[in-house]
């Protein structure tokens, strides 16, 4: 990310729709924060297979994304404190409902 | 806004969250069938894990390591990939957990575990366990002995631990036991069952100086018929050199076990001899004085003649037909002096040093030259060399 330090859309990946490889990397501690989100993040592609993003700034990841194709998840040192907001989200296979009812 | 209901990680291999220190739970993941890799290093948060994780077949990679405010882990019975467990650092985790009997590395160090119970034997796949700083427990049992793949054990700063088991089980595979910083005073005999034993450290790092052992070069297998053989020559700092409890190789010689013993007391089986520094313990036999070889005919005036003057009459056996001229000439007062004739004619002579060197020649001694004559009076000469036996000298006839 080199020296870049801005502050960033909530919808920044909305029209991204195709991303499927998202690396966010940082070579020095202190660069930690160099893309912020003061509205938080609403959306992320739901075609994303890598989502690799160091010291990922927000509490959860957003609401709406769905890890579908999701094949690695990869979020060092993040603020994460639960990584998936909101009561009804659960995840679960269609054929096993057995435990999303829980 | 949509929230989707359902929401699939099927595809999901591989979660990464280290060091994520304001993570509290992380999510239900029984959707997550395909998963083999969760890293939660560092999540010193965690309150809990999903019991979801229990049906994670294919999980083969589970890193909780310093995951200090987890208290209870799920069962890990059913986890029938995983092959590396890390719970080392989970510093409140009090209860050994289930675990997937085809696991092959368990981190366990740091943790409150007072006990390791018997059923630790299932895990036959066992190759590395690791109970660093475990300071709660007292107790290992002697089932370990039946983890026959365990290559790597480490126990050191097990404060509380006062006994490594004894059993007549064989741990083929150990090549690596760490015993440094415990409770133990004394390592059972059947420690020498352990043949394939590469390191064993024994560090009492309540000294500052640790004795540092290099066992001899041939004992690279500590066979129990040739326990008693193992000598530990002391030459300290030569193979491995302890850093604040860490070892560090630095002239390592591949596939010498190296011993490094707690310095405090003596604590090694009695049945192994410690030496220190120069040879003070019994001799190999080689370096043993051969007895006297009886000849059956020696001419008068041979070489058999100034050998036999340096012997005491005890060992000398006259030849049978000189015999009793034979005894007039050798001489007796020459008690300090031995010889080892090694064949039939050629023979040599060996002083042995008792203290004094030059009392064991005279140069006022008669010798017997080869041709018969009898030389009376000679000088000793330049040091030919010495050996285990004494030294050899040069005789110059005056």
């Amino acid at each position: 990310m080199l020296n870049l330090k801005f502050d960033a859309n909530p919808n920044v990946f909305e029209k991204m729709c195709n991303l499927r490889l998202l690396k966010l990397y940082c070579s020095k501690a202190e660069e930690k924060h160099g893309v912020s989100f003061p509205q938080g993040l609403e959306y992320l592609p739901s075609k994303l297979r890598l989502l690799h993003w160091e010291y990922y700034p927000l509490s959860s990841l957003p609401k709406s994304f769905n890890p579908e194709n999701l094949v690695e998840l990869n979020l060092p040192s993040s603020c994460a404190k639960k990584l998936w907001k909101g009561k009804k989200a659960r995840f679960c296979t269609t054929n096993s409902v057995k435990y999303g009812k829980l | 806004m949509i929230i989707p209901l359902f929401q699939s990680l099927e595809k999901l291999k591989k979660m990464r969250l280290s060091y994520s220190d304001q993570l509290t739970k992380i999510p239900r993941l029984s959707s997550a069938t395909n998963l083999e890799h969760i890293d939660l290093e560092g999540c010193n948060s965690l309150l809990s894990l999903s019991q979801s994780i229990s049906y994670l077949k294919k999980l083969v990679f589970l890193n909780l390591k310093g995951c200090s405010k987890l208290e209870n882990i799920p069962s890990m019975v059913d986890l029938e990939s995983l092959e590396v467990l890390n719970l080392s650092g989970c510093s409140k985790l009090g209860n050994f957990p289930e675990i997937s009997p085809n696991v092959k590395e368990l981190y366990m160090g740091g943790t409150m575990i007072q006990e390791i119970p018997s059923s630790i034997k299932n895990l036959v796949l066992l190759e590395k366990l690791d109970l660093e700083n475990s300071r709660h427990l007292k107790n290992l049992p002697t089932s370990i002995y039946k983890l026959k793949h365990l290559e790597t054990l480490n126990l050191s700063g097990c404060i509380s631990l006062e006994r490594f088991p004894d059993s007549s089980r064989r741990m083929k595979c150990l090549r690596f036991l760490d015993l440094s910083r415990t409770d133990i005073k004394e390592l059972p005999s059947s420690i020498s069952y352990l043949t394939a034993l590469d390191e064993l450290l024994f560090v009492d790092s309540r000294r500052n100086s640790p004795v540092v052992t290099n066992p001899n070069a041939n004992s690279t297998e500590l066979m129990p018929s040739e326990s008693s053989k193992l000598e530990i020559l002391g030459t300290p700092a030569d193979n491995e050199v302890v850093v604040g409890g860490t070892v560090e190789k630095t002239r390592g010689i591949e596939r010498t076990p190296t011993i490094l013993v707690k310095s405090r007391e003596y604590l090694i089986p009695d049945d192994v001899v410690a030496v220190g520094g120069d040879i003070k313990g019994l001799r190999p036999p080689v370096l043993q004085l051969q007895p006297a070889m009886k000849l059956s005919h020696i001419p008068r005036g041979s070489t058999w003649d100034f050998v036999t003057h340096f012997a005491p009459p005890e060992t000398v056996a006259p030849p049978s037909s000189s015999s009793e001229a034979r005894e007039e000439e050798v001489e007796t007062e020459e008690t300090g002096a031995m010889f080892i004739p090694l064949g039939d004619k050629e023979t040599c002579s060996f002083t042995v040093n008792k203290g004094d060197s030059s009392r064991t020649i005279s140069n006022t001694s008669p010798i017997y030259a080869s041709e018969g004559s009898f030389i009376t009076c000679w000088q000793k000469g330049q040091l030919l060399g010495r050996g285990s036996l004494g030294s050899v000298y040069e005789g110059i006839s005056a």
